[in-house]
């Protein structure tokens, strides 16, 4: 094949190929014209020359927030190193909080310690799944409620541009709950308040004219429940946890001769998990 | 081909087909490689409509790594983000720039609980706006409705209530019914006693037509407990009650110093763990253990008297039910 005959090939070969593009270019134009009609209102069907709308997408803390309950999850950075990705983020509670009062609390030495609302978790993001390219799926997720990063246990040197998604499959979500409850020495001295909190009659003295009564509050999962237990109704004193750290409450009696249904209140914070999955928004952070 | 000087190639010849003498004039230039050409042209055509049916199959190309607000595929509409000025996916306007939302229902032997969450509509400041109060809640379930046992205000999450109710046979289609307080009215009942009362009760207030018995107040050196309920008809009430102890003083401060017996919340501080400080939410009865403030009563901390203080708060009235739908129930 000479020189001529190489250089008729080629722009044979374009001939062909611009030949067929622009058919093909068209037809494509007119097939996706087609599709997008199908999901768009009345009024824009009729032309099929419109320019590409834009579409309005609503925040309301940042264009990258999951709205989860009443709290913007807001993730700021991704980092892969090793056989670790990490996902720092922020929580911003969207809940009404004018007038809402200093939160104090006595702290070591009687000192008072005061408790900023934003320093409070508003939900815990408790499990998170990664999904690569490859079609590999690992778990993770923050250390604890006050935690405001998700780490993942991955194979060593994933890359960031294998993750394929994030998403959140496991939220809690933090509720009051108060529950009247009765102990009894013989019959009932285990009672299970809410399903993962049991309290347990540890020991009753008498001390004088006054009984001495200790519970112990047993968490099946002491993330998602914290408790207390006070008196109910009128003869009891103030209740305290015992000094050494133990979830064990001693109450002080001084109604008299204490009842054998021993009438008590749990009172405290369930975390409550929320329906549904939440994808991050990955395409917006670093 | 000749066969006895006949030609049948000329007599099969058609007069379209090409001049064998102008074919053969030719042969002695040079032929231009036009197969090649043609060869090519048609690949390259293939080539092409294999992309486009690839194209066609596969839709638009999606880019994955366009910034938020910005889009550089050339098929897909761009997105724009803007603020929004509404509220979040299921919240129902319970207030003025305030929506509440059910996130959960348990159902249990000892009753029925309902977790309702909080949110102001986009652009508003969450530090500026106060979470609505709801005089009370009913629960509307399989064609009965049942009004609330009590409603409480989570602490680590303002705004999060959870709301309760007696047990019902059945729960069908529940759906919640907020009745916001349009308003309060309140009142202080002041009532003093002997120095050694312990048990005192019951005590009959009336505000604005509402009708509240304070069953009984147990008195004590370091402690109290009040219980009191509002009669059949009336509206749902507050009571912070405050027990001082007149005459008493603490001699470390220059200052009258009374001790005091009051409703935790009052104190501004978390009693022990998990006794909210909040502000109580209206309800139709409440039975509460009060907090010491000073010193303890007894020898060098004598009382002359004891008076006994009911702020009592009702809501001035009530406006229409807002039906919130229970759809995720856990």
């Amino acid at each position: 094949m000479n020189g001529r005959a190489i250089v008729l090939t080629v722009v044979g070969f374009l001939v062909g190929v611009l030949a067929a593009g622009s058919i093909g270019v068209r037809v494509i134009r007119e097939v996706r014209t087609t599709e997008d009609a199908t999901s768009l209102p009345p009024e824009n069907i009729s032309s099929t020359t419109v320019p590409p709308s834009t579409v309005k997408s609503e925040y309301f803390v940042d264009p990258n927030e999951l709205i989860i309950s009443s709290t913007a999850l807001i993730p700021l950075s991704i980092q892969a190193s090793g056989d670790e990705v990490s996902v720092d983020y922020e929580l911003v509670s969207l809940a009404p909080r004018h007038n809402v009062p200093v939160i104090q609390f006595l702290g070591n030495f009687n000192r008072t310690q005061t408790v900023e609302i934003d320093d409070l978790p508003h939900i815990y993001p408790r499990r998170w799944v990664l999904h690569t390219t490859d079609g590999e799926t690992f778990e993770g997720g923050p250390a604890n409620p006050s935690a405001r990063i998700a780490r993942f246990d991955v194979r060593d040197g994933l890359s960031l541009s294998e993750i394929q998604s994030i998403e959140i499959v496991e939220v809690l979500v933090p509720y009051p709950i108060d529950v009247p409850f009765t102990l009894d020495q013989q019959l009932s001295p285990r009672v299970v308040v809410v399903p993962g909190v049991e309290m347990e009659l540890i020991h009753v003295s008498d001390q004088g004219s006054t009984t001495i009564v200790q519970v112990a509050i047993n968490l099946e999962d002491h993330e998602t429940a914290d408790f207390f237990v006070a008196g109910d109704g009128p003869g009891w004193r103030s209740a305290f946890f015992e000094a050494e750290g133990r979830r064990r409450v001693n109450l002080t009696w001084v109604g008299g001769e204490l009842p054998d249904e021993i009438p008590l209140l749990a009172t405290g914070t369930v975390w409550k998990a929320i329906a549904g999955e939440f994808t991050v928004a990955l395409e917006g952070i670093e | 081909m000749t066969d006895d000087g006949f030609d049948f190639g000329e007599l099969l010849r058609s007069p379209y087909d090409p001049d064998p003498d102008r074919k053969r004039s030719r042969e002695g230039e040079a032929e231009l490689p036009w197969k090649p050409a043609v060869i090519a042209a048609v690949l390259g055509a293939l080539v092409a409509s294999a992309f486009v049916i690839y194209a066609i199959v596969t839709g638009p190309t999606e880019d994955v790594e366009a910034a938020p607000g910005t889009s550089t595929s050339t098929t897909e509409p761009a997105i724009e983000f803007v603020p929004s000025t509404g509220l979040p996916a299921g919240y129902v306007e319970v207030a003025p720039n305030v929506g509440m939302r059910s996130e959960w229902l348990d159902v249990s032997a000892t009753g029925i609980r309902v977790g309702v969450s909080s949110v102001v509509s986009g652009g508003q400041d969450p530090d500026l706006i106060d979470n609505p109060d709801i005089a009370y809640w009913e629960l509307d379930a399989s064609g009965t409705t049942e009004k609330m046992s009590s409603q409480t205000l989570e602490i680590a999450a303002i705004g999060n209530l959870t709301v309760e109710f007696p047990v019902l046979a059945a729960v069908r289609d529940p759906m919640l019914l907020a009745y916001p307080a349009e308003g309060t009215r309140g009142t202080v009942e002041t009532r003093v006693f002997d120095a050694d009362a312990s048990v005192v009760g019951p005590l009959e207030f009336e505000i604005n037509g509402t009708t509240i018995i304070v069953d009984q107040l147990t008195i004590g050196d370091v402690y109290a407990h009040v219980a009191w309920h509002v009669v059949e008809g009336g509206l749902p009430a507050t009571i912070d009650t405050i027990v001082t102890f007149v005459g008493t003083d603490n001699p470390s401060t220059d200052e009258p110093d009374e001790t005091l017996l009051v409703s935790p919340h009052l104190t501004g501080l978390l009693q022990g763990f998990g006794i909210p400080p909040l502000e109580p939410r209206f309800g139709f009865s409440r039975s509460e253990q009060l907090v010491r403030i000073g010193e303890p009563v007894g020898t060098g901390n004598e009382a002359s008297a004891i008076s006994v203080e009911f702020a009592i708060t009702i809501p001035a009235s009530i406006g229409d039910p807002i039906r919130i739908p229970i759809g995720a129930a856990s």
